[in-house]
């Protein structure tokens, strides 16, 4: 597939004016029909994605077997489509899959070198190295691996070089410039301690994994990227270390409003936290008095991924956390003042997800509306006992599946960030049954619509193409990618505001999101009706504000720091 | 998107409701498949199923067979009987409830309904009204759940539970003063519970006021537990579970209570129905140790490390019996194992503080100490001991600010409040003394001892603005007239009589006293002096640098 960036010019001044003496109705979708049609079609098998993630399941019920695992969903080779790395557990390495131009995959992990042997978790991507390509961090429980990419299709382990010393159940992980440097520090989530000598059962008395509270939990680790290739654990010194979790899900964005790099965990059975940057290579954990701790009701949940995201069109970056059945998936939406407060209820996120086990979530624009929709990849950790005999299912003859598969979830935001399950015949995202973890949207086949890959606990990665183009049914879009030049490398943490139609949209650049995944940082608007875009500001992550000229629909565009307009940090775009 | 049809969620859970309805109708009981249960649960279902089947008429059978499911995570099948139930007796609002229990883990909306079928019946059941109103909440229909919470008011106008579920409504509609009230309120009936301190750190920020919210946020970290309200019907039903799972969550609650006979009780059954993990030798081995049953605590303990070595818990609980029985050094091995095996648990912290205190290394206990609570700084025993660690070592005033930090989170239990009343004296803070033992014995008026030193320093402070001898007088007759054979009372009572004045009374009581504790020498020596005193006409004042007393003076 032919490389399908390109920059635009920069001299659209007059389409900035107009810009600014427009009026702003930030809740509506930009379609004139509310409702285009979101359809995803399996397509692994057709495009040649053959993986198969084992875990090693053996009945003796470790934890471990049933947390896993993630993918990243990157260019690797800059050629403008999308690569998939899968990540296993149990017996088998895992797998690389480069895009052909025909839109198929073909493995290449061979070639690649990232056939990591390990109990794998998730993956991490960041250009370590500031030269233009994606590297790649590796979880394990166990011995973590950090690749190198050569930019020539192969990548070197260069963990014991790098002084990575990763040697728990590390989970999910993010790169991100802690101390302003401009490379990209490394932020690791661990999980609990050793899962090997605690047995469990059910209330019921029957086998079934530990919840983690059987376990102790492990302080997370931070690495500081010195620059050359080598990191410095700042792990104790940052104030990381002091506090034991078992994290899960991590996003690493500006949550305090201050332009440094802020560390969220979503913490499985305990409160979450939020590690606010103090500037000095330290941190404050301030999950209460920011509001993301504790759901409404003041209880901690069992949180598992995290999406980030506007649905409410206010401009503030909001955030999904999914949690165990019984509990609610829930929705904190973030306000002016920087509080994250618990929308659940009020988006009409909390019932639909009781009887679900979610793990990884996007927030992503379904149907090109320009509103966020929302994807949940589930599956138990938990048997629901005698739910085989109660369903007429006890002819399955996968007893893992059996005991522990769901149905995904996806959720429409009807324009006002209130949403509503839309899992119709049409939807085979929601229609197999599996126990789904690892969940990532990106443009695979370069249609300007959002197609997902799913990785299934014991069960092959899954592909689901968006077809709203196919039927005629998509709204217009515009894929941005937000290149720092003098850093060589996306501009992650950055902020991209498009204004269209007389409202503001808006997107994070970042890698890590979701469970124990990670993705190419181009950012996706969906644009409806409309013909193209009347603005582009970019906050950069040093809290530069910079304005770019109108753009067509349709299109993905390059937009590089310095080329368009500094403007004034204090201008409010709501 | 133009897909307009049913989440998956909400078809599978009418499915399920349909077959339910179908086969409640037809009195098809549900079948379990149990082959992988615990023998004991299987009986247990089988008994009460066959209970059902002689008496299928029975709406109680019904119930008791969902009950006995729904006790065992059954939740589907237990529904299926509830329903069974409340066709044959809909009067009854137990099945209702017990079912709105089962639903809420799956579908929110057939949880609702039930709840409002048994609401018809008006129970007279405020846990009913408060997961009533819970449910309604997460529905979002804030106006019946504030009904539902107003109501579980009316049956007890003390309920916490009821006053957080309004204040959760007032926040969603912006009434931030009026869920200030209600929390504050709930905070006043019980100052223990977490939820409340979260809510009102959360309404303190969104009302501006960092200092408050910051107070509520620390007081949010101290107070773990997270109270639920009491509902009879539910533990009634939970009680029935025969499983490993369920004896070791009984065992747990029990000695969260201080029950720990039955929580012995309870961790015994777990071992008798399987072969038992670390955690589960480690839970009977804590309690038998509280109970004094030191070998078979010992015992345990070591079959526990047997399975895992590294097992934090074990190695710091094993240590810490050691420390109780002053094998030190065996306990120092235990401990520095624990702490290497994971830096961050505090509770091997803890006990390694206390073995340092127990040799006597005042400073390493208190880094121990210090350490520990700053990595939980909910560890009561841990300010306690940090205290006795800085009066160990000379350093009173860091004790009392010890002291103090404790009385923040617990500004209402009176031991903390007798020993910080101790320290303050013992630095010659008389005043402060005086306050914090006046508070302690205002919790608890039965307090002999903190009476004793409280009339005592009323009577003898050095600074007349802080004696009351009045009341000094009072407490110390009191005290007397219960005991006339203590040779302390009778000193007390002197140094009252003294204090007012009244030197012959002063003398005919120490008099008293030496005659009562005529084979303790040192005490005789002592009261010889106060004798002394009065002969000259003269009141006993402690010194203004404070003076050594102990609480059992």
């Amino acid at each position: 597939m032919p490389h399908r960036f390109f920059v635009p010019s920069t001299n659209a001044l007059a389409a900035v004016a107009l810009v600014l003496a427009g009026s702003i109705t930030p809740n509506r979708p930009l379609a004139s029909e509310p409702a285009n049609a979101a359809i995803f079609v399996d397509v692994t098998s057709q495009v040649g994605l053959d993986f198969q993630h084992t875990s090693g399941v053996r009945g003796t019920y470790q934890l471990r077997e049933i947390m896993g695992s993630g993918a990243a969903l990157f260019d690797y080779d800059n050629d403008g489509d999308l690569d998939i790395y899968l990540i296993n557990s149990g017996d088998g390495t895992n797998r690389f899959f480069e895009q052909t131009p025909d839109g198929s995959f073909r493995d290449v992990t061979e070639r690649s070198g990232l056939g990591d042997p390990g109990f794998g978790m998730g993956t991490a991507l960041g250009d370590i190295d500031n030269d233009g390509d994606l590297d790649i961090f590796v979880t394990n429980v166990g011995a973590d691996r950090l690749y190198l990419n050569d930019g020539h299709g192969a990548f070197a382990d260069i963990t014991a070089m790098a002084g990575i010393e990763g040697s728990h159940w590390s989970s999910s992980a993010a790169f991100c410039d802690i101390d302003g440097d401009g490379y990209l520090d490394l932020y690791v989530a661990t999980y609990v301690e050793s899962d090997t000598f605690e047995t469990c059962t059910n209330q019921a008395g029957e086998p079934d994994y530990c919840p983690p509270s059987t376990y102790r939990g492990v302080p997370d680790q931070l690495y500081l990227n010195n620059g050359n290739g080598t990191f410095k654990n700042i792990s104790k010194t940052s104030g990381i270390s002091l506090i034991a979790n078992s994290g899960l899900g991590v996003v690493c964005f500006d949550f305090s409003g201050d332009h440094r790099n802020d560390v969220l965990i979503a913490n499985d059975g305990e409160p979450n936290h939020l590690w606010i940057n103090q500037g000095d290579n330290t941190f404050q954990e301030r999950g209460l008095p920011f509001g993301v701790s504790v759901n409404f009701f003041g209880e901690p949940e069992a949180s598992m991924g995290i999406a980030l995201g506007d649905v409410d069109g206010d401009l503030d970056l909001d955030v999904l956390m999914t949690h165990i059945d019984s509990e609610s998936n829930t929705l904190y939406l973030k306000t002016q003042a920087n509080l994250l407060i618990d929308g659940t209820i009020g988006a009409d996120l909390g019932h639909s997800s009781v009887p679900f086990t979610g793990f990884g979530t996007v927030f992503f624009d379904a149907d090109n509306d320009g509103d966020l929709d929302l994807a949940i990849a589930n599956g138990r950790v938990r048997k629901s006992p005698g739910r085989r005999q109660m369903t007429g299912s006890n002819e399955e003859p996968d007893e893992f599946i059996d005991a522990y598969a769901e149905n995904n979830l996806m959720m429409e935001n009807r324009g006002s960030g209130e949403f509503r399950t839309i899992c119709g015949d049409s939807n085979a995202f929601c229609g197999s049954l599996e126990v789904s973890r690892g969940l990532l949207a990106g443009d695979i086949d370069g249609d300007g619509d959002l197609d997902l890959l799913v990785t299934n606990s014991n069960g092959p990665a899954r592909l689901y193409r968006n077809q709203s183009v196919e039927v005629g049914e998509k709204g217009a879009w515009l894929e941005i990618r937000v290149v720092d030049p003098g850093l060589n490398r996306d501009a992650i943490g950055a902020l991209v505001r498009v204004f269209v139609d007389g409202r503001w949209l808006v997107r994070p650049v970042i890698h890590t999101t979701s469970y124990l995944s990670s993705a190419d940082a181009t950012v996706h608007f969906g644009l409806g009706d409309a013909l193209g875009v009347d603005a582009v500001v970019v906050v950069w992550p040093d809290g530069v504000q910079e304005r770019f000229p109108s753009m067509k629909t349709n299109h993905s565009v390059v937009i590089q720091k310095g080329h368009g307009i500094i403007e004034l940090l204090s201008e409010p775009h709501k | 998107m133009k897909h307009g049809h049913l989440g998956w969620a909400s078809i599978a859970f009418g499915l399920m409701f349909l077959l339910e309805a179908l086969v409640a109708t037809s009195n098809e009981i549900p079948r379990i498949d149990t082959s992988d249960m615990e023998s004991r649960v299987i009986a247990l279902i089988e008994e009460t199923r066959k209970e059902l089947e002689n008496n299928i008429d029975a709406a109680v059978a019904w119930g008791q067979l969902g009950r006995v499911l729904h006790a065992h995570d059954l939740t589907e099948a237990a529904l299926v009987c509830y329903e069974g139930a409340i066709r044959r007796d809909d009067g009854d609002y137990r099945w209702l409830y017990l079912a709105a229990v089962a639903a809420s883990g799956g579908s929110l909306a057939s949880s609702g309904e039930y709840f409002g079928k048994a609401a018809l019946l008006q129970p007279d059941d405020g846990a009913f009204f408060i997961g009533f109103g819970d449910v309604l909440t997460r529905l979002g229909r804030y106006d019946e759940a504030r009904n539902a919470y107003q109501k579980a008011m009316e049956i007890d106008d003390h309920s916490i539970f009821a006053r957080i579920g309004l204040a959760r409504l007032a926040m969603i509609r912006g009434g931030l003063v009026d869920a200030r009230t209600l929390l504050e309120r709930a905070r006043d009936l019980s100052p223990r519970h977490n939820n409340v301190h979260t809510l009102l750190a959360r309404v303190y920020r969104r009302l501006g006021n960092e200092a408050l919210a910051s107070e509520a946020l620390w007081l949010a970290r101290v107070h773990k537990k997270r109270l639920k309200p009491h509902s009879p019907v539910v533990s009634a039903m939970a009680g029935l579970t025969v499983s490993a799972r369920g004896y070791r969550r009984l065992g747990a609650r029990q000695a969260d209570f201080g029950n720990l006979a039955d929580a012995e009780s309870a961790y015994r059954q777990v071992l008798i129905i399987r072969a038992g993990s670390p955690g589960d030798f480690g839970n009977l081995a804590t309690v038998l140790w509280k109970l004094g049953k030191h070998d078979e605590a010992f015992e345990h303990f070591t079959r526990g490390l047997r399975l895992n070595p590294d097992h934090v818990e074990l190695l710091s609980g094993k240590g810490r019996a050691f420390v109780d029985i002053g094998e030190f050094d065996r306990a120092a091995v235990l401990l520095a194992n624990a702490i290497i095996a994971d830096p961050m648990f505090a509770g091997a912290l803890l006990n390694s503080g206390v073995l340092k205190l127990r040799q006597g290394r005042f400073q390493d206990a208190v880094e121990h100490f210090e350490h520990a609570l700053t990595l939980d700084p909910s560890l009561y025993p841990a300010y306690l001991d940090l205290s006795s660690a800085y009066a160990g070592s000379g350093r009173l005033e860091a004790a009392a600010v010890a002291l103090q930090r404790l009385r923040a989170i617990e500004p209402d239990d009176e031991v903390v409040l007798g020993k910080l009343g101790l320290m303050q004296a013992r630095r010659g803070k008389y005043d402060e003394a005086i306050e914090a033992l006046a508070h302690a014995w205002e919790l608890k008026p039965t307090d002999g001892e903190t009476a004793i030193l409280l009339a005592r320093l009323l009577a003898t402070a050095p600074n007349a603005g802080s004696r009351d001898v009045p009341r000094a007088l009072d407490m110390a007759m009191d005290l007397y007239r219960i005991r006339p054979h203590d040779a302390g009372l009778a000193d007390l009572l002197a140094m009252a009589y003294a204090a007012a004045g009244e030197f012959d009374k002063a003398i005919r009581l120490s008099e008293r006293a030496i005659e009562i504790a005529r084979n303790k020498p040192r005490l005789v020596h002592e009261l010889r002096m106060h004798l002394d005193l009065y002969r000259s006409r003269r009141p006993l004042y402690l010194p203004d640098e404070g003076v050594e007393m102990a609480l059992d003076c």
